[in-house]
């Protein structure tokens, strides 16, 4: 046999190997009973060969995008993974009770259970289709006027009564919910909490092992969190995160915009010189939202639900207090 | 001269087998890989219907971060049949599952796994959520807050159905008419 000869049937072996490799990678129904008794080593060993094997496969177009469809549309989330699972569900709302009595604490509580129920299922679709939909989202109204909201550990959302009025449909009052939300799922207020308390907080069978240090903390995260609101790079996350729970709902991807800006001019017409600081955050979600939905390739439009937010919301709310 | 007139042939020979051996070996890779990658769910729930649509009949919800494994996708790739282990659907004491998920229902990479083992509430709403405990009924009568109405909002998040059926109400989610299809070119 020729040097050539064998040459060229190395070059075919080589080929068919490619081949049963990447034939080998399609997932049928039948092979799951015997994938089951493969070992958990050599499962380890096909699965990165797999990877391995479909990149190379996908990157030459020799094998079509197998899994590619499956990841969500409008991409994927923001949560900081070095944050993960640093408390249980039941230890985090724990901090984010503590955060919540001292807003309500401060502002004032507002109860209308027909109202708290419509807004409390908003704030639950909203994180049922979040990256961390097993965190329970409650919301609490705060009773000012002012344009307040805040999202605490735990997924507490606290809006204030001016803010809802400020909204005209339910995209807006979601947006509102959202971006407070997406503060709390993205743990920017515990994060704060723990720079505060000097570290992570230890708990015992759901309690803090320290509950003055427990209680001093979030007394201070929340008037900190009142006077000068999140740093820059949160409001931006948290708007960038909102917007994609908005559209990924199916709400008017601008509502997060129009609401703020909505705010904006509301506060202009009280005083129409408005610190920069104010200034800068709404600028600064205006922006963060438009660069999301132009990354998401977002609808133009979307569900304003106006009928629904009237009946369930605009009607329940106080007349409101002169200042 | 390392390859004399017979070695080649006889290095030919030999290392057919070798090869072939090679090529069972990494075919079993392939199919190993293929056949067992596991999806999650990324959503509260989902349902998990008879056929590859939103009108088939609806035979289980699946809950957040429950995982799954893929037996085939639909023609327009929009839906992907899963099996769901028996323990994960609660509520069903019957044999495995298998329906159909929307795409966009499922993520490849597990989500950030919050660290209780069981979360009650995603179906039974906020009467399953954990009570406020000893530090923070310390810390609001520090405060001299109610705790009242915090509760009463905790009980406020709805159940599983409650959600369906206010999302449905305004065509919201899953019940989207637009809800992405993965032909859209919407998956990024």
């Amino acid at each position: 046999m020729s040097t050539r000869c064998s040459l060229f049937l190395w070059v075919l072996a080589l080929a068919g190997l490619s081949l049963a490799f990447f034939a080998g990678c399609k997932p049928k129904q039948t092979m799951n009973a015997a994938a089951d008794s493969v070992s958990k080593y050599a499962k380890e060993m096909g699965e990165s060969a797999g990877k391995l094997g479909t990149k190379a496969g996908q990157s030459l177009g020799l094998v079509e995008k197998k899994w590619d469809y499956v990841r969500l549309a409008y991409g994927d989330g923001e949560v900081p993974a070095a944050v993960q699972g640093r408390y249980t569900v039941a230890e985090e709302r724990e901090i984010g009770r503590a955060l919540a009595i001292e807003w309500t604490a401060k502002f004032g509580c507002y109860t209308h259970e027909h109202l708290e129920r419509y807004l409390n299922r908003i704030a639950a679709a909203l994180a049922a289709y979040s990256d961390r939909p097993a965190l329970p989202a409650t919301l609490l109204v705060l009773d000012t006027e002012e344009y307040r909201w805040f999202g605490a550990p735990g997924g507490f959302v606290l809006v204030s009564l001016g803010a809802l009025r400020a909204a005209e449909s339910e995209s807006e009052a979601a947006a509102c919910v959202a971006l407070a939300l997406a503060h709390a799922q993205l743990r920017h207020a515990l994060n704060l909490y723990e720079r505060i308390a000097g570290g992570a907080l230890a708990f015992e069978k759901g309690a803090p092992v320290e509950p003055i240090r427990f209680s001093a903390a979030a007394e201070e995260t929340a008037a900190l969190l009142v006077r000068n609101g999140h740093v820059a790079a949160d409001v931006r996350s948290a708007a960038r995160e909102a917007t994609r729970l908005l559209v990924r709902l199916g709400y008017e991807p601008g509502g997060l915009k129009a609401f703020v800006e909505r705010t904006k001019v509301r506060r202009q017409a009280r005083h129409p010189i408005l610190p920069a600081d104010e200034l800068a955050y709404c600028r600064t979600v205006e922006e963060a939202v438009a660069q999301r939905l132009e990354e998401l390739h977002a609808p133009a439009s979307g569900r304003t639900l106006v009928p629904r937010f009237r009946r369930e919301c605009a009607s329940c709310l106080p007349i409101p207090r002169s200042n | 001269m390392p390859f004399s007139s017979t070695r080649p042939g006889r290095f030919v020979r030999h290392g057919w087998a070798g090869l072939l051996a090679a090529t069972l070996v990494v075919f079993a890779a392939g199919w190993v890989a293929g056949a067992t990658a596991t999806l999650y769910l990324r959503l509260r729930s989902a349902p998990v219907t008879s056929g590859p649509s939103f009108g088939s009949e609806v035979k289980a919800m699946a809950s957040a971060h429950q995982a799954c494994s893929p037996l085939e996708r639909s023609k327009d790739g929009d839906w992907v049949k899963v099996r769901l282990a028996p323990e994960a659907v609660k509520g069903e004491k019957s044999e495995a599952i298998e329906g159909w998920i929307h795409a966009t229902a499922l993520t490849e990479k597990p989500l950030p796994a919050e660290s209780d083992a069981d979360c009650p509430w995603l179906r039974d709403g906020g009467k399953a959520l954990p009570e406020p405990g000893a530090a923070v009924k310390e810390h609001a009568s520090r405060r001299r807050q109610a705790l009242k109405p915090l509760q009463d909002a905790e009980r406020m998040y709805p159940t599983q159905k409650e959600l369906e059926a206010f999302l449905k109400e305004g065509n919201l989610g899953l019940y989207r008419p637009d809800w992405p299809s993965l032909e859209g070119g919407l998956t990024r």
